[in-house]
């Protein structure tokens, strides 16, 4: 009981340590313009150029306003005005050969240029919208997402 | 009486649902070197492959099969996605400098193009300078994700020597991961030796 106890306290200790380990910056924006906002971990928070990003940010533009992201591997990702884009796993890690990019996006207008990711394995790569996914070898696309 | 109550809120139900649903269009374009690579654009209806720059699909719901390909006009484009193009941030400036096997020793020629680095971290006033050492395959996992640091860090010590600042620096090893050019384990391949730099 007393070893269970013990074992409890330790998991309350380390845990959330363990939690906030887990995220290291994916990619940083650098170019911004008027509203821009990513949600983490449930709270808004508004971000301005140069701020780092985590996996599982949702990034929103608003009105007029638009975002320029650089990701680690030199994927670049930009939005235009009115768009949410959710990164649901970001890996990076050559040296282990671990690649991966899921991207979700719910609302507006993106370009997305591929990086090292999409280059050394382009499989590992998926851009998702509520309509499709879009598998992607090497290259720049655009999406626009609406209502209809 | 309660049957109909129940179809006809069920039918309430899917004119919701229909009248909530979205539309994604995809443009493939050329990307900044202009070469046009493919999308494949897939869901629960079909596929439609793009592999022509300016063309581009519409999608209706995951069940609807994606539209015939079209071909947009540039108008067209710039119509829907100038602010998404003009928010694109500078595309990084990459230098490929190489070491000689098995060292961190730079190659004669990589050591020529130190200062046209030095230039260009000064012109962009960068404050995210990426260094990434690789190695070729010839050796261990392990001892090449280590010679491919210590590539990198002595990069990063000759850029600091040379006036950039060391906060604005991240040094990564992708050890035999990355490389220019696929080969099979155990190949020595020169063009593998390298550190690249990002100026972003």
């Amino acid at each position: 009981m007393k070893r269970l106890f013990i074992l409890c306290l330790m998991m309350t200790i380390l845990l959330p340590g363990l939690v906030a380990g887990e995220g290291s910056s994916i990619g940083k924006t650098k170019t911004g313009k008027g509203e821009v906002v990513v949600i983490r971990s449930g709270k808004e928070i508004p971000i301005a150029i140069g701020d780092k990003l985590y996996q599982n940010d949702l990034i929103r533009t608003g009105a007029d306003s638009s975002v320029g992201i650089i990701f680690e591997d030199n994927t670049i990702l930009a939005l235009g005005s009115k768009s949410e884009i959710v990164i649901d796993e970001y890996v990076f890690a050559p040296e282990k050969g671990l690649f991966s990019m899921l991207t979700r996006m719910l609302k507006g207008t993106a370009s997305y240029l591929s990086g090292i990711i999409g280059r050394q394995s382009p499989e590992s790569v998926s851009f998702q919208t509520p309509d499709a996914t879009i598998g992607i070898r090497g290259t720049q696309f655009l999406v626009k997402v609406e209502s209809r | 009486m309660k049957a109909m109550i129940n179809t006809l809120a069920s039918l309430g139900l899917v004119l919701v649902i229909v009248g909530c649903g979205t539309k994604s269009t995809v443009v493939l374009i050329p990307d900044p070197g202009g070469k046009v690579g493919q999308l494949a654009v897939a869901n629960q209806g079909g596929q439609q492959v793009l592999n022509q720059a300016n063309q581009s699909v519409q999608v209706t719901g995951r069940q609807t099969p994606p539209s015939a390909v079209t071909m947009l006009g540039a108008d067209e484009i710039h119509a829907t996605f100038a602010e998404a193009l003009a928010a694109q941030p500078l595309q990084p400036t990459e230098f490929v400098l190489y070491f000689l096997q098995d060292s961190n020793e730079l190659t004669a020629e990589s050591k020529a193009v130190l200062p046209q680095i030095f230039q260009s971290i000064q012109e962009r006033a960068s404050t995210d300078i990426v260094i990434s050492g690789h190695t070729d395959k010839v050796g261990e996992n392990g001892y090449n994700d280590k010679l491919a640091l210590e590539r990198a860090q002595t990069t990063s010590t000759i850029l600091v020597a040379n006036g950039a600042v060391p906060a604005n620096i991240t040094v990564t090893s992708h050890g035999e991961g990355n490389p220019l050019i696929k080969t099979a384990d155990a190949v020595a391949e020169p063009r593998n030796r390298r550190v690249e730099v990002a100026i972003r």
